[in-house]
């Protein structure tokens, strides 16, 4: 798991607890297993996580991981628990500097400068598709804010879970930031296990289809409480039957 | 029985009344909300047949009066001075609105807490401001230049549908090229119309007239329902911009109440005058509803000649934007103070041409439409337009009859400098028959 807290997916609470989506998840796996769950959460990025999951140092990966073609080369992924969507946070000033009398929709689409990332994450990848814009990885998603509020980035890039969220969390930067959810730009997120672990693999997918969780960005972050409700009664089922 | 009607007419039309009623209106706004509903509808009913009467009003007055003038020969030479003089009070809006932004900073220090009150109001849900497609190129609808636009609005396509929709604009290009065509008509062609055109602008005065009777009713419900729209949120999170917009506006309030002053010779005479005219213009928020009690103070009180009344007070109204022209400058300046950008004084200048321009393309419009023609001001300053613009309309209905008072008390005040100074009392010449 990664080092940084990604709240409401996982995350440590008020009594220092442990907690999220992902959490409650991994825990109904494990119940039905009948094993314990040890959370190693020393990566540093989101890409040591595969790492740490390729050369054995974990059994698992579960931290809301983006399934990308180069990470499935080298482990192996459950079906998508959720599918995001990849937004954008862009700067509404730099933005309207570029605008040039287009709509903002183009101007989105063909924006120029500065987009920021979290290193080592996917989003340094699907950043590649903004041809014209320069890649700037940032140790942490919180740098990422920082910068394009300040304007030193043109936009910051990440899932729309991490968008909606700041959406809701922060309106003093509603009238800094735009936020732009891009709807046919997928962020799948799976369960990553190492290539010797097929059949965990298909214990994941069959735990996983029988949840029949249909998980949106919208439901998490608005409706949280009442999801992670249904969810643990769900568990709660299959682990008595 | 007679008396008794004319001493309710008298307590009907005095000031007190109407203060009250006024009073009576903020008192149910702010805080017996739940009567709004019973007394809106009586404010809606009110304005409702008072534009009825408008737009006829309008067509005669302009058509009958550029006829007249025209037929009367050699009288036009104060058409170049009203260019002039529009110009000038345009710019001055404008320069106005700049002066009060830059000295008065309505826009800047504003701490976290405030900002999180102005961001809740700008982000509407907890959902993304735009949802985009990535990969299917965006096609744009083609946009209309500002010239393209501005002759939209200008020249009907169909003279009825333009008053169906009720398009100030349009109505007034084809009042003037009416009134030029009936006027070069020889007299004897152009008498019967020309008499019954005035018949049908008697009418519809009159009924003004009646319904000025019921003025407070009216009042009472427009305010109550006005101010319970205005979010106290909104209002709060805008406390800064809002008074100093409102001082803005009093600024030229009083600018146009020194040379109503100085034209008239009378400071408490123009005043008096124009009280209906100011009292409709807060409480309906809507500058051509103030048409006819503004035609009656500048002709029957101030003793203006009719025929050159009733052709510039339209007109003022109409395309001598001031009040939206001073607005805009202002709210640019909050916008770019509220963004962090500093103007220069080229900045400043293209803050004051595109208010102009954007004054200008108001022309005819008000509400939301008048509002979205502040990007005409941001866009060439490269600030962003679409999350300031909802702070805007939260506010418009507080700025909104402010702006109108703006629009129509200056044009007053213009049309005095347009004509020549009075120095005696003309004789009204119909004021027995509208009475």
């Amino acid at each position: 798991m990664y080092s940084q807290d990604v709240p409401p997916f996982y995350y440590v609470d008020k009594n220092h607890v442990l907690t999220g989506l992902d959490i409650v998840l991994i825990k109904g796996f494990a119940d039905l297993l009948g094993v314990t769950v040890e959370y190693d959460r020393s990566a540093k990025f989101l890409d040591d996580v595969v790492d740490k999951v390729e050369k054995h140092e974990a059994d698992m990966a579960i931290c809301k991981l983006s399934l990308t073609f180069d990470r499935a080369k080298r482990v192996l992924f459950s079906t998508p628990y959720i599918n995001l969507h990849q937004s954008l946070l862009i700067n509404r000033l730099e933005l309207s500097k570029q605008l040039n009398g287009r709509p903002q929709e183009q101007a989105i689409q063909n924006l120029t400068g500065k987009i920021g990332v979290v290193a080592k994450s996917s989003y340094v990848g699907y950043a590649k598709y903004f041809k014209n814009m320069e890649i700037v990885p940032y140790p942490t998603w919180n740098e990422v804010l920082n910068d394009v509020l300040a304007g030193r980035i043109t936009a910051a890039f990440r899932d729309e879970a991490e968008v909606k969220l700041i959406v809701r969390d922060r309106p003093d930067i509603a009238l800094k930031l735009l936020s732009v959810v891009l709807k046919d730009a997928d962020d799948p997120k799976g369960i990553a296990v190492s290539f010797d672990h097929r059949e965990l693999k298909d214990l994941l997918n069959f735990y996983l289809t029988s949840l029949d969780l249909n998980l949106s960005a919208d439901k998490i972050i608005n409706d949280y409480d009442n999801l992670i409700g249904t969810i643990e009664n769900k568990i709660k089922q299959k682990v008595y039957q | 029985m007679n008396r008794l009607t004319k001493r309710a007419q008298k307590i009907l039309r005095s000031g007190w009344f109407i203060l009250l009623a006024v009073c009576v209106g903020v008192y149910i706004g702010l805080f017996q909300q739940e009567y709004v509903r019973y007394v809106a509808p009586i404010g809606k009913i009110y304005l409702d047949i008072l534009t009825m009467c408008i737009l006829p009003i309008l067509v005669t007055t302009i058509s009958v009066s550029i006829a007249r003038l025209i037929q009367a020969k050699g009288e036009n030479s104060y058409i170049q001075k009203m260019l002039a003089v529009f110009a000038l009070s345009i710019v001055t809006s404008s320069l106005l609105g700049v002066a009060t932004g830059v000295l008065a900073h309505p826009g800047s220090g504003y701490d976290e807490a405030t900002l999180t009150s102005l961001g809740s109001i700008v982000r509407e849900s907890n959902s993304a401001d735009l949802v985009i497609s990535a990969y299917v190129p965006f096609i744009a609808h083609e946009k209309k230049s500002f010239i393209k636009t501005f002759v939209d609005n200008l020249i009907p396509e169909n003279i009825f549908s333009a008053l169906t929709e009720g398009s100030s604009l349009k109505v007034l290009f084809f009042a003037i090229l009416f009134g030029l065509a009936v006027g070069s008509l020889n007299i004897i062609n152009s008498h019967t119309l020309l008499s019954s055109l005035e018949s049908v602008y008697l009418a519809f005065s009159k009924m003004v007239h009646w319904l000025m009777f019921f003025l407070p009713f009216g009042l009472l419900g427009l305010i109550a329902h006005d101010v319970s729209q205005v979010g106290i949120n909104a209002l709060m999170a805008m406390i800064k911009f809002v008074p100093i917009a409102l001082l803005a506006f009093m600024l030229l309030f009083v600018l146009s109440s020194l040379i109503l002053w100085q034209r008239t010779g009378s400071f408490l005479k123009p005043t008096l005058a124009l009280k209906d005219t100011i009292v409709m213009a807060l409480g309906t928020g809507n500058a051509l509803a103030c048409l006819p009690s503004a035609l009656t103070a500048m002709h029957e009180k101030l003793g203006y000649d009719k025929k050159t009344v009733d052709l510039l007070v339209p007109l003022t109204f109409t395309i001598c934007r001031t009040g939206p022209t001073l607005y805009f400058a202002l709210a640019t300046l909050f916008v770019a103070q509220l963004y962090n950008v500093e103007l220069n004084a080229a900045g400043l200048v293209t803050v004051m041409v595109g208010s102009i321009f954007a004054g200008l393309a108001t022309a005819g419009s008000s509400g939301v439409i008048l509002l979205s023609m502040l990007s005409l001001v941001l866009t060439p300053l490269n600030l962003p337009v679409e999350a300031v613009l909802v702070l805007f309309i939260v506010i418009d209905p507080i700025i909104g009859p402010f702006r109108v008072l703006a629009i129509v008390h200056t044009a007053c005040a213009i049309i005095t400098l347009i004509l020549p100074k009075q120095t005696e009392p003309v004789l009204p010449e119909v004021v027995s028959d509208i009475n």
